[in-house]
């Protein structure tokens, strides 16, 4: 033994110099740094009033109050992952909803919209903030294929109404009536103002009436959506010749309007309609569930309209996804949540 | 080797125990629910909530303070159906039904909300009540509240015809509901202190050295200007006023939490709500990290 300590005493003495700088590394570590406790197993969060508050206490507090949020967005993400699986169009959809939502705080917000945008998604469970955005607005985004793909596997229940409803596209060349200047509206009362703007009618009739004689003999030669991008002087739908897209029976149009665009047959057009705005020359592009359905672009429109007309859609195309995936537990608090979501 | 194996293991497992404690949920690799083929532990439900850790610990702790202090009896009852029906007066004057704002904001019944809201608010009012009882002497020394007769009039014409009219003998609040701007002040005595918004600051700061009893004059912004009257400056001779004035105070419900605390010392041994508990009770810990 001496003579191996004789031989190798260099060695010793180095891993005793690596003790002593590990053990003050330690030291100087684990000062300042808060200690946990653990009680009959389970670790302690606080002790308040010499009673120990356990983790799991917490843990049950948290979902009893505030966690129901935290758990439907798990349901229903873990749901998503295996009914809508994620494709490129999918990553597309997202990174354009996280270009604009980002830009809007950014906007209002230029220092302090990533924190802004953090904290708002950490309360419904994305822990790490402003970095789990994409996942927040996959969920988003594939919450919305969900319900088209409920749609559209129930398209008898639901494109059905299309026809009942009148469902067409249709398109518009406007004669508008001239604007009050706010200088001319200005001291006046509501009557007033509306005198005011029936007498200045009266004075543009003959113009207007002028404009509409060039249109209907334009029309004779050019086609309706090039005489629209050329006279209409309606500034929304001059970029889509004229276009106003679907609508229906139920969409919030001006009752003389609307009167007059479902009365139409697929490519007729009408004769001016007078409106609060000025005169309408109205033309059905088309018209009927099947020659509507053909076009993708206008299919996702008649979604778009159905959603908004339907606001249980949500719930029963996430019972389905459910049914399909169903949810296994025995937490009390997890069932109370996937109950709010579909039922 | 085994040597070697068994002292880098012994150095990682120091190197771990230098790094703040974060407190677990026991059994933590557990199914919490399953959903088709994804099942979801304990721990990953637990990380999802951990913005709640803080929130839900200080609830645990308010449960355990109200529990002794403020149990629920007759008083606290009679008290959260006055708070009902004035909750519901608000909401009968917007254009949204009683029961379809408490469906608005989750609650699935009246009961419900009584007993997940107003109660505990109540109840939590009155804890700050029970701290300014105990603490009435720091707290009107900090505070310093003062009771004054008040009234805003819309130009310096009719403050001084409010003043000569006090001053003649009429009454402040008579004088109030002719010279004043009623939607402001009604002429009855109001309680202000240190930071309060019950009065403009400018008022406050003048009654604090003004007479009692003398009629004085403020120009407000504009045209405004207030009248007002120090009724009483001691405040221990309208306690009970000065109580419900403080009790509003966000600072003082702090304040007030921080008392109870620090009597039933918090040990705190999860760096998350360390970390919080610090920022909003920074002397109510009682193991402080050591430096």
């Amino acid at each position: 033994m001496k003579s191996m300590l004789k031989k190798y005493w260099y060695i010793g003495l180095i891993t005793a110099i690596l003790l002593v700088f590990l053990g003050l590394f330690v030291y100087n570590e684990s000062s300042g740094k808060l200690r946990g406790k653990t009680v009959d197993g389970k670790e302690i969060v606080a002790m308040f009033n010499n009673q120990n508050i356990s983790a799991d206490q917490v843990y049950d507090k948290s979902k009893e109050s505030t966690g129901t949020r935290v758990i439907t967005m798990l349901l229903v993400k873990n749901m998503l992952d295996q009914a809508v699986p994620t494709t490129p169009e999918i990553k597309e959809k997202v990174q354009k909803s996280k270009t604009a939502l980002v830009e809007n705080y950014k906007a209002k917000n230029p220092k302090g919209y990533e924190q802004q945008i953090g904290d708002a998604i950490r309360e419904l469970g994305f822990t790490k903030g402003f970095s789990d955005l994409e996942d927040y607005l996959t969920i988003t985004v594939k919450n919305q294929i969900l319900i088209e793909n409920y749609i559209k596997e129930n398209a008898n229940t639901y494109f059905e109404k299309i026809d009942e409803q009148k469902g067409r596209t249709v398109s518009h060349i406007l004669v508008k009536y001239p604007e009050l200047t706010n200088e001319e509206k200005k001291g006046k009362t509501k009557e007033e103002i509306a005198k005011l703007q029936e007498t200045k009618n009266a004075e543009n009739e003959s113009k207007m009436k002028a404009k509409m004689e060039e249109i209907d003999n334009a029309l004779k030669s050019s086609s309706f959506a090039d005489v629209a991008a050329k006279y209409s002087d309606d500034t929304a739908t001059k970029s889509t010749k004229g276009s106003l897209g679907y609508i229906t029976s139920k969409t919030s149009f001006v009752k003389e309007f609307l009167d007059a665009a479902l009365a139409l047959k697929k490519d007729e057009v009408s004769g001016w309609v007078k409106t609060t705005y000025g005169y309408h020359k109205i033309k059905a592009d088309v018209v009927g569930k099947d020659e509507l359905l053909k076009d993708e672009a206008v299919k996702a429109k008649i979604i778009e309209t159905i959603i908004k007309q339907d606001n249980t859609l949500y719930k029963k195309a996430a019972a389905k996804a459910f049914e399909q995936y169903p949810v296994e537990t025995s937490d009390k608090d997890v069932q109370k949540a996937l109950d709010a979501i579909i039922k | 080797m085994k040597k070697l194996i068994t002292i880098s293991a012994a150095s990682i497992l120091l190197l771990a125990g230098c790094r703040d404690a974060s407190a677990q949920v026991s059994n933590k690799n557990e199914v919490a629910f399953k959903v088709g083929k994804n099942s979801i532990s304990k721990q990953q439900l637990a990380d999802s909530l951990a913005a709640s850790k803080y929130p839900s610990t200080i609830s645990i702790m308010m449960e355990s303070l109200l529990n002794e202090y403020i149990p629920i009896n007759d008083d606290i009852n009679k008290k959260v159906d006055e708070q009902l029906v004035k909750q519901k007066e608000r909401v009968a004057k917007g254009t949204t039904s009683w029961e379809q704002s408490l469906k608005n904001a989750g609650f699935t019944s009246e009961e419900a909300y009584k007993e997940q809201v107003l109660v505990s608010s109540v109840r939590q009012k009155e804890l700050v009540k029970k701290y300014l009882e105990t603490a009435f002497e720091q707290g009107i020394k900090k505070y310093k509240p003062v009771k004054i007769n008040i009234l805003e009039a819309a130009n310096e014409e009719k403050a001084n015809a409010a003043v000569s009219a006090i001053e003649s003998g009429k009454s402040f609040k008579d004088a109030a509901g002719e010279f004043g701007v009623t939607t402001s002040y009604s002429g009855d005595p109001v309680v202000a202190y240190e930071g309060s918004t019950a009065v403009l600051a400018q008022v406050y700061t003048s009654a604090l050295n003004a007479t009692v009893g003398k009629v004085v004059k403020i120009k407000g912004t504009g045209t405004t200007h207030y009248v007002y009257q120090v009724v009483e400056k001691d405040a221990t001779k309208f306690k009970e006023e000065a109580i419900k004035a403080l009790e509003s105070s966000t600072t003082i419900s702090t304040e007030a939490l921080t008392y109870f605390f620090t009597e039933k010392k918090v040990s705190i041994y999860d760096i998350e709500v360390y970390r919080n508990f610090e920022k909003n009770f920074p002397t109510a810990i009682a193991n402080p990290l050591s430096k």
